[in-house]
């Protein structure tokens, strides 16, 4: 892959017109990110890696409809190609067709001290990806869409096919999740 | 959302994941799968054609320059030692191009042996295309700037239309210059032995090199006037002719004759095999 040194202005005009070198700065400069966004909602490296790659077509293909609006817009729009992609992906999969009652209808969520914003800072990447990778299929995109990706809980409803009380739910009962195992690591080492 | 909910984006967000060595392959490969696929399904939703259509992309094909010409500096060395066979049942290392304009519902592209047969039904053109338009519509077949049309990067030996060679006489009111005022058929040993790889001045020299003066030539294509001069220049002012014996072999050549100068036969393609 050659690698040009264009603008992200010029990457995004270049890809509108299918220009290869474009598309390889666009390849170089977001795939690793991309990979990374898609790891987070899918387990599978592979599978994760082929989303990354189909997003990356599908951005190709349709950058004519992209508008540039300043410095990381690509990466936000591409990143949105991803996810939507990505929960198509995992729509297919049977715990999504069917969110149970319980995890959509409001709950008593267990108040727990909040963490310590400049602890959390602290806490090695590994680790981070661990405990939110450890949170079932469908908190944990719940919780990637919402707290990481920036959807509403109103998106998050209509992709997920679930109400919004019904979103925020989820993100609620994820929300404590993290939370009690990001206290309980900060607790075990002593942070 | 809580501080610490910010600080989980912010690094997250600024992730990046390592990406095997082999990645950008992997992706180029699956994104020519995609657009072959993409291909495909284009061709999937051009299904069906007007006759009006029909008969616009057989005037297009009529219209197509009929290109199987190699450079003549290329020739000598693709000169093959023996006349080749080309005969029906194709079993040469030749490209066939078949453009059947039937309008029964078949597959889109049938590949048999060394032939490449296009529905045409399934290909739509927009009114004023050109003939570059259809070539490109159709997949492996790509038309230079030159105008010589290439399938899967393979000079074109012929076009077929509805099972007819594209210029031949009986199937299209190509005008025609017929060579010595006779169409006329040769032998195809003395074809093969013809070198054209000169030039000749002799007024007989075609009938006379290719031992026959009337009665076995086929001229599949002759022009002249205009179109003469614009594919040969001057050279061309009395005509182009490609000939063929029958359907076993067929050399391609002008035969130009400027005022009061010496009739000049030049070869300009390689035999069609």
């Amino acid at each position: 892959m050659r690698k040009t040194f264009l603008t992200e202005q010029e990457i995004a005009i270049g890809c509108a017109r299918k220009d290869r070198d474009a598309q390889g700065e666009l390849y170089a400069r977001y795939a690793t990110g991309l990979y990374a966004l898609c790891l987070r909602y899918i387990e599978d490296r592979e599978e994760a890696r082929d989303l990354m790659h189909d997003a990356m077509i599908k951005a190709m293909d349709n950058f004519k409809s992209f508008r540039y609006a300043g410095e990381g817009s690509i990466n936000a729009w591409i990143s949105r190609i991803a996810v939507n992609m990505a929960i198509d992906r995992l729509k297919e999969n049977s715990k999504f067709r069917q969110i149970p009652l319980e995890l959509v209808s409001e709950g008593e969520i267990e108040n727990a001290l909040e963490p310590d914003a400049e602890s959390v800072r602290e806490i090695p990447d590994s680790v981070l990806d661990e405990i939110i990778a450890e949170l079932p299929p469908v908190k944990r995109t719940v919780f990637n869409m919402y707290c990481i990706d920036g959807f509403s809980h109103k998106e998050i409803a209509g992709k997920l096919g679930i109400t919004e009380r019904g979103s925020t739910s989820i993100m609620a009962k994820a929300r404590a999740s993290v939370k009690k195992a990001i206290l309980s690591y900060l607790n075990k080492t002593g942070q | 959302m809580k501080d610490w909910e910010d600080i989980i984006k912010e690094r997250q967000l600024g992730r990046k994941a390592e990406l095997p060595e082999s990645d950008w392959n992997d992706f180029l490969s699956r994104k020519a799968e995609h657009e072959r696929a993409a291909k495909r399904s284009r061709m999937l939703i051009l299904t069906g054609i007007s006759v009006p259509a029909a008969a616009a992309i057989l005037l297009l094909l009529l219209l197509m320059p009929f290109k199987t010409v190699a450079p003549d500096n290329q020739l000598a060395q693709n000169e093959p030692s023996e006349p080749q066979v080309l005969a029906d049942s194709i079993t040469a290392p030749i490209e066939n191009v078949m453009f059947p304009a039937q309008l029964a519902v078949v597959a889109k592209v049938q590949m048999v042996n060394d032939t490449t047969k296009f529905n045409m039904a399934t290909y739509k053109l927009p009114e004023g295309a050109s003939v570059e338009d259809l070539i490109r519509k159709l997949p492996g077949l790509k038309i230079d700037s030159d105008g010589n049309i290439t399938v899967n990067g393979k000079s074109l030996s012929r076009i077929l239309v509805n099972d007819k060679e594209l210029g031949v006489t009986s199937t299209f009111k190509t005008p025609l210059i017929v060579f010595d005022g006779n169409v006329v058929e040769v032998d195809k040993d003395r074809l093969a032995a013809f070198d054209f790889s000169k030039s000749y001045n002799d007024r007989d020299s075609l009938s006379s090199l290719l031992g026959v003066r009337r009665g076995k030539i086929n001229v599949i294509r002759a022009v002249q006037g205009v179109e003469a001069f614009k594919e040969w220049g001057p050279k061309g002012l009395n005509g182009v002719l490609e000939v063929f014996s029958g359907k076993y072999y067929r050399k391609s050549l002008r035969a130009g004759k400027l005022d009061g100068g010496p009739y000049e036969i030049v070869p300009r393609s390689k035999n069609a095999r």
